[in-house]
């Protein structure tokens, strides 16, 4: 911010003195200013996110020791074995589901927030971004604990109500919700807000206008407050998508990938396969299987979103 | 027919601002009992954490009455943790690597934020789409290439690898809220006369 503004003390007096030939060599000499500026930005992207995402395309193409080039042969072998089968399952289980619980709880959570007088908010948003605040490798541990199956704190507390034990993370259905669990809790603040911020930022008018009309409260949220939150909605699902389908450190910790592979998602199968048993390749064409489905589906939501933009600005 | 209506429509208003007025506080009273909940829901893990952070081993293996609350609170815990030597090191790392990624991130994708949001030149638009579209690339993909990168740099179980990837990480996210913010602040002093 300092290079910023004393950049542009430094601008100021030559272009007072000759206002009219060299504007243009001015502005040739600010815009390369400006690539100055964007220059550790694109280095750092195009050396460790553009070129690795490359190079993990070519990794996937090789055999396992690297030597040879075999084409999309290790895709038709993941695809072959059984257990990617239901990696490809629950990967897609997890990530939409959670998604949806996250979408909406945060949905009804930033309503709530948004009933309640401006000035208490603050401390109600204080702790229900205590989730979203806490490293998510430390708080899956506690969820961890939570869910010990001999003496957990949940087990505890079901026996207490008459309810048998379950074995939390020791059979796939139980773990799977689990994992799904954890990921709602610690997504869901991050919802609420954005999406709170979009609730306020839904002028008042519109609201008064609905009810001169007679609409009532579920008109009112169909037909003005959904559409005013379009916008906000899919980019918000769109990111969670993406970061719950790479999520790693929940099932790594709670589960990591047991019982027998039937909770593994495409994060940790790819650490597993790749880096942990050593078949490079193979973990590679793991982590990019979801890639074109998810860059399929982002190119459109972004389109839609830029779409509505431009209308609302026309 | 009129002289009805206006009657009626002088006594409404009074009666139906009293039914608004106890609707709003209602559905005052609901959010708040709705948002206790789930704040209690929420707060789960972090007061079992605490919790259990403050029971003795003892009392943890024991594995008898009421898991959720402490019956003997100590502090012998925390002060062991102060005391261990290794876990001061792992603190000064966190600390350490903390400090390192987000002066990194920061300065990074403030200049480059500025650069892209108010000194627009040909192609900042596309080149700040980009910067948006490189945050769509999941991390579950770069982690195998990156550990062949920091394999390749000698970086492997070294914590300097990890001010490398942190940045990288974070850098993509910052640009694109900092560029919000420096589109929205003052034009002021960036005036050309």
């Amino acid at each position: 911010m300092a290079d910023g503004s004393s950049m542009a003390i430094s601008f100021a007096p030559p272009r007072r003195i000759v206002r009219h030939g060299s504007m243009h060599r001015l502005m040739r000499h600010r815009s390369t200013v400006a690539l100055l500026m964007c220059s550790p930005l694109f280095l750092l992207i195009a050396g460790l996110v553009v070129y690795p995402a490359i190079y993990a395309i070519y990794l996937s193409m090789l055999n396992k020791n690297m030597t040879e080039f075999v084409g999309l042969h290790n895709f038709a072998f993941l695809l072959k074995r059984d257990t990617f089968r239901l990696v490809i399952f629950q990967s897609c289980l997890f990530a939409v589901s959670a998604v949806v619980l996250k979408a909406f709880i945060g949905f009804v959570l930033a309503h709530l927030m948004h009933n309640i007088p401006s000035g208490r908010q603050r401390i109600w948003r204080g702790l229900l971004l205590v989730p979203w605040v806490i490293p998510l490798a430390l708080s899956t541990l506690c969820w961890w604990w939570l869910f010990d199956p001999s003496y957990s704190a949940f087990n505890y507390a079901l026996n207490v109500f008459g309810f048998p034990s379950v074995a939390w993370l020791g059979e796939a259905w139980p773990a799977r919700l689990c994992m799904i669990a954890v990921n709602v809790w610690f997504g869901t603040p991050f919802f609420m807000i954005m999406y709170l911020a979009a609730l306020k930022s839904v002028p008042e008018q519109l609201y008064e206008a609905a009810a001169i009309d007679g609409a009532g409260a579920i008109q009112k949220m169909l037909f003005v407050t959904l559409p005013m939150m379009r916008n906000i909605i899919s980019i918000t699902v769109l990111f969670s998508l993406i970061v719950t389908f790479a999520n790693f450190d929940i099932v790594r910790i709670l589960t990591n990938g047991g019982p027998e592979s039937k909770t593994h998602v495409f994060a940790t199968y790819a650490f597993q396969v790749g880096i942990q048993s050593g078949n490079i390749p193979l973990g590679a064409s793991v982590s990019l299987f979801m890639f074109p489905l998810l860059a399929v589906f982002a190119f459109f939501v972004l389109r839609n979103v830029n779409r509505r933009t431009k209308e609302i600005a026309a | 027919m009129s002289g009805a209506a206006a009657t009626a429509g002088v006594l409404v208003p009074a009666r139906r601002h009293a039914s608004l007025h106890r609707q709003r506080a209602w559905a005052l009273w609901g959010s708040y009992a709705a948002l206790g909940v789930f704040v209690i829901m929420f707060l789960v893990p972090p007061f079992y954490m605490v919790m259990t952070s403050l029971k003795s081993p003892a009392e943890i293996s024991g594995q008898a009455g009421n898991p959720w609350f402490v019956h003997h609170p100590t502090l012998q815990n925390f002060i062991d943790l102060f005391m261990m030597r290794d876990f001061r090191g792992f603190f000064l790392n966190s600390a350490m690597i903390t400090t390192v990624t987000v002066s990194v991130s920061m300065v990074i994708s403030v200049l480059a934020a500025f650069g892209l949001a108010r000194m627009g030149f040909k192609g900042s638009q596309t080149l700040a789409t980009g910067v948006f579209l490189t945050y769509l690339i999941p991390n579950s993909l770069l982690f195998i290439p990156l550990f062949q990168i920091i394999g390749a740099l000698g970086l492997i179980n070294n914590v300097r690898a990890l001010a490398l990837i942190y940045p990288t990480l974070a850098v993509p996210f910052c640009t694109w809220i900092m560029m919000g913010i420096s589109a929205r602040s003052p034009a002021s002093w960036m005036k050309r006369h």
